[in-house]
């Protein structure tokens, strides 16, 4: 048995334990505890294996830059697990139900990080969405909207399934033409003259739509606000962060080892959607009261501004793939601690009542202003080390069109960040909210904890970045 | 180690500054005073320490980011190092003004001050054009929470404007300079982003002018120049009275010391091209500034609207393209700089007094506030350009200079020193001269008191600097010669190579 396989495993082992802890025992504490044991395990793990030479094993790739995304994945589900205790002791039904779905939903999407074959691709695929499924409509009894997370869950469930259908009908027709279910496999040249050359496209488009889909971008966005909105804190976390992260490593490795970016209608169509998600997701982000529908359309605009690397060329001087890990690491971890901070807080879900927070606790505010900061890509953030790094190779690359859409969607996207700031800022002396709940010592440290890394990485990022460049030459 | 000192002592001092602020009410405006005044000793050490043969005063260079060869390069010369004094200086005023006004949270407040003035002074040091971006960037941030949460009645809007127009700028230059550093690695094969390396780049015509579109777009609008103005009179406004100060009189010099620096070096056949189309922006902002500053009925508004006036000044004299116009650009840059922080500073005294800037409703104050109105009354005639101020040799320098190619312009903006003359002289008489007249004040409130010696203490240091800059402006002019005359040169050939060609293309036609 091959020793790069032990994350995986040992995760799966986990949750067939925790699958006996609770049915035996379903008691939080010790579940929250097991889980979190589990994942720090495989997170070091994965650690150890990112020196291992890369090789193939059971339809799994592991090469660095595998494992590297891996490790975001893994770090992004610590950070919305660790406050999960907390919010789980006010929704005290089956605490221990939440820890197995995460943990699968964690085994999903890491299958499909290192999935190099259609069929485990389409495994992981399938745990995630399920996964996340029963999550999204996860709930207590007391809980008031009720009726927000189930037609939330509804509405992923019906989508969700027309988007795997639809990826299944295209790797069908790939099939068909190329023979092997390989994802190196589905190249233009590959062609065969068993299928006609549009139906080729169509088969590709098929796969593009129903990937589209599942990261919400337009557009296919419609459902994704909705579903932030109903869905609890914790799994809007996993949707935006996680699932995302997943799929778009999958549609990175499909265009990067089928070129499928130099088809000029698949050029045409991904530049259109790249465009419009920008734009679109920004200006709806505009005049959102709800934090949750407006993070969910900056996150239609950010993975717009992510369809730019599937653009560039294979011979630039900065690699797609280092621009991509660059930017999931800045762009996933200011997002999830964003999340894990409301989580924290409790019910504040629109502007109205996040109004003063930096008078009433300062320390948590002050994070949050950290993040949005970083997620505008100001200076002397991580975030705005990846901008820069898009920025500079879009330039290289002469994708001027993207490029202006880049620049007038963060020009608008700088209205809703800085009015975030600004509702945070705001003198109240009207209300201190009942609803909203101080932050309990450990929530705080890794609320630092995160901060410092976002700030410190931002003012001195070439650690980050002479690893990054490494590891995907290596 | 001194400019590493300059760029960490304010960040220092904002941090303890901050920190301070939970336990006593006063401690941090007393840290931060201290610790502007600890900025000048490396300041001071540098002068002392110069080498009198080199561009450079003094250097320093730190590998930051060697995947893109990124080096955190600071250097100064005789600009920076005028530049960063007035910035000192000018904090120090700001510091005076917010002494009183500001009460609550002060501890935030100096921490955003003094960030702000890190920025800037790292602006004014930065060699490497992504260092000389970051600065640029982040002074906006803590400038923006100046105005968001101590500014006055409208001040989220006035802070989201000001944010989101810099940055638009901003965001074009971050292009250009990405463009400008994948030319370099087109050319030689490796990364750089270092002003030293990238002026050696020789860029085709139409390189030149994209790649200076997108600093000259970002440096505009922070002048600001004539179609992107409109933050600033919403932000003067807004901003309390130490962040109206620093705004005026060294955040809008960032960019003409950016088109000095960078455009006219890096870009001087754009420069030499497009002077005309500039000139004109800049004569058309300096008549245009003037007359909205002259229908203006809120006193800081006019002093925003009359900085637009003198800015242009400085636009024309940069791009007048010789050294003479050059050197009056850099004086009227400090002289603008002190009279702005001076007039704001009034406008901040009398607002404090009446709890109004509004001309409509306050005139005549010289009868309870005398030794102010004497005060205001000689700065504003500095901003008018009297002789025996700063202002006059700067403006005088800019159109002597710029008459020699563009005679036009000069005579347009010599006309807009009439109209400076008008609106200055009608505030001084609504606001201080006639009868009395005050905004409605309660039994109660104490009886309006005169400057006290922290305020006469802070104009007068201000009047003394600018009559020593009127009377004596030879040092600055000495230490600006150098740089001046070589970016003079530089854009002299340009413009006789391009005069030649226009010569044979006559010829040919002919």
């Amino acid at each position: 048995m091959n020793m790069q396989l032990a994350p995986i495993t040992l995760l799966i082992v986990s949750s067939l334990i925790l699958v006996l802890m609770i049915a035996f025992n379903n008691d939080l504490r010790r579940c929250h505890w097991f889980t979190g044991l589990a994942l720090i395990a495989t997170l070091v793990m994965q650690v150890i294996m990112l020196k291992a030479p890369s090789q193939s094993v059971l339809l799994l790739d592991f090469s660095p830059f595998n494992t590297a995304l891996c490790i975001l994945a893994l770090m992004l589900v610590f950070i919305i697990y660790w406050p999960l205790q907390r919010w789980l002791n006010e929704n005290p039904t089956s605490p221990g139900q939440f820890y197995l779905l995460l943990h699968w939903c964690t085994i999903g999407a890491l299958v499909m990080i290192l999935a190099n074959h259609f069929a485990i691709f389409f495994l992981g695929l399938e745990l995630l969405s399920l996964s996340l499924i029963a999550l999204v409509a996860y709930q207590c009894p007391e809980q008031q909207d009720t009726d927000h997370a189930i037609e939330a869950a509804v509405k992923y469930l019906i989508l969700s399934a027309i988007g795997s259908a639809v990826i299944l009908l295209g790797f069908a027709l790939l099939y068909l033409n190329s023979g092997s279910l390989y994802l190196d496999a589905f190249g233009i040249e590959q062609a065969t003259t068993l299928l006609p050359y549009w139906l080729i496209i169509g088969a590709i488009l098929f796969i593009l739509g129903g990937m589209l889909f599942k990261l919400s971008l337009a557009p296919c966005h419609l459902w994704f606000a909705d579903l932030l909105q109903g869905a609890p804190t914790p799994v809007a976390a996993l949707l935006s962060t996680l699932s995302k992260l997943a799929i778009f490593s999958v549609l990175f490795k499909l265009f990067l080892f089928n070129g499928w970016f130099k088809i000029g209608v698949i050029e045409q169509v991904m530049t259109v959607v790249a465009i419009i998600s920008m734009l679109w997701g920004n200006l709806l982000a505009l005049k959102q009261q709800n934090i949750y529908r407006l993070l969910a359309y900056s996150s239609i605009a950010h993975f717009g501004y992510l369809l730019i690397i599937l653009s560039l060329s294979k011979d630039s001087a900065i690699v797609s793939q280092e621009i991509l890990v660059i930017y999931l690491f800045a762009y996933l971890i200011a997002l999830s601690a964003l999340f894990s901070l409301l989580n924290q807080l409790g019910q504040c879900d629109t502007l109205k009542k996040l109004q003063g927070l930096l008078w009433r606790q300062p320390l948590a505010a002050i994070t949050l202003m950290l993040m949005v900061l970083s997620l505008a890509g100001i200076p002397l953030t991580i975030g705005f080390m990846a901008k820069f790094y898009l920025v500079l190779s879009s330039v290289e690359n002469q994708a001027w069109g993207l490029l202006t859409a880049l620049l007038l969607g963060s020009i608008i996207s700088m209205f809703y960040y800085f009015n975030l700031l600004i509702v945070l800022a705001k003198s109240d002396k009207q209300q201190t909210s009942d609803e909203e709940l101080s932050i309990s010592l450990p929530n705080a440290v890794a609320n630092v904890f995160i901060a410092v890394i976002v700030i410190t990485l931002g003012i001195y990022p070439d650690p980050i970045t002479q690893f990054i460049s490494v590891l995907v030459k290596g | 180690m001194n400019l590493l000192l300059l760029l960490l002592l304010p960040i220092m001092g904002a941090g303890i500054a901050w920190l301070s602020g939970r336990y006593h009410d006063n401690a941090p405006r007393f840290i931060a005073l201290v610790t502007l005044l600890l900025c000048h000793l490396p300041l001071v050490n540098i002068w002392l320490n110069r080498a009198d043969d080199t561009l450079w005063l003094a250097t320093i260079n730190i590998p930051w980011l060697s995947r893109l060869n990124l080096d955190l390069h600071f250097a100064v010369d005789a600009l920076s190092l005028l530049l960063v004094a007035l910035t000192l200086f000018i904090a120090l005023l700001a510091l005076l003004a917010s002494w009183q006004e500001i009460s609550h949270k002060s501890g935030l407040f100096y921490l955003n001050l003094l960030l702000t003035i890190a920025g800037i002074i790292g602006v004014f040091m930065s060699l490497n054009l992504l260092v000389f971006f970051v600065f640029w960037e982040v002074m906006l941030v803590p400038m923006f929470f100046l105005i968001n949460i101590w500014g006055h009645e409208n001040r989220h809007y006035a802070a989201l404007k000001f944010l989101i127009f810099t940055q638009f700028g901003g965001l074009l230059m971050l292009i250009s300079i990405c463009a400008l550093s994948v030319i370099h690695l087109q050319q030689t094969g490796n990364w750089s982003f270092d002003y030293l390396q990238l002026s050696q780049l020789s860029l085709s015509n139409l390189q030149q002018n994209w790649l200076a579109l997108g600093f000259m777009l970002a440096f505009l609008v922070k002048l600001p120049a004539l179609p992107f103005h409109s933050w600033l009179p919403d932000a003067h406004t807004q901003a309390p009275t130490g962040a109206s100060i620093i705004l005026a009189a060294v955040l809008l010099k960032t960019s003409a010391y950016g088109i000095i620096r960078f455009v006219l070096a890096l870009f001087p056949q754009f420069s030499s091209e497009f002077a005309g189309v500039i000139n004109t922006i800049a004569v058309v902002g300096i008549i245009y500034g003037a007359c909205l500053a002259f229908a203006q009925t809120d006193l800081k508004r006019l002093v925003a609207y009359s900085s637009i006036s003198h800015m242009g000044f400085v636009l024309l004299g940069c791009f007048s393209l010789n050294a003479l116009a050059l050197q009056g650009a850099i004086v009227q840059m400090i002289a603008h700089g002190l009279t702005s922080a001076g007039l704001f500073a009034v406008a901040g005294m009398i607002q404090v007094r009446y709890g109004t800037r509004d001309l409509t409703k306050i005139g005549g104050l010289a009868q309870q506030l005398p030794q102010l109105a004497g005060l205001a009354m000689i700065l504003t005639i500095a901003t008018l350009g009297m002789p025996g101020f700063g202002n006059f040799v700067g403006e005088f320098l800019v159109l002597l200079g710029s008459f020699e190619h563009y005679k036009v312009f000069s005579i347009i903006g010599a006309a807009g020193l009439i109209f400076s003359a008008c609106y200055c002289l009608v505030v001084i008489h609504r606001c201080f001269w006639g009868p009395l007249k005050t905004a409605e004040r309660h039994e109660s409130q104490d009886p309006v008191q005169d400057v006290s010696a922290r305020e006469r203490l802070s104009l007068i240091s201000l009047i003394v600097a600018l009559i020593f800059l009127g009377l004596q402006p030879q040092p600055i002019l000495n230490l600006t010669a150098r740089l001046s005359q070589q970016i003079g040169k530089q854009l002299n050939a340009q413009q006789s190579v391009q005069q030649t060609n226009i010569t044979i293309t006559q010829e040919q036609a002919r």
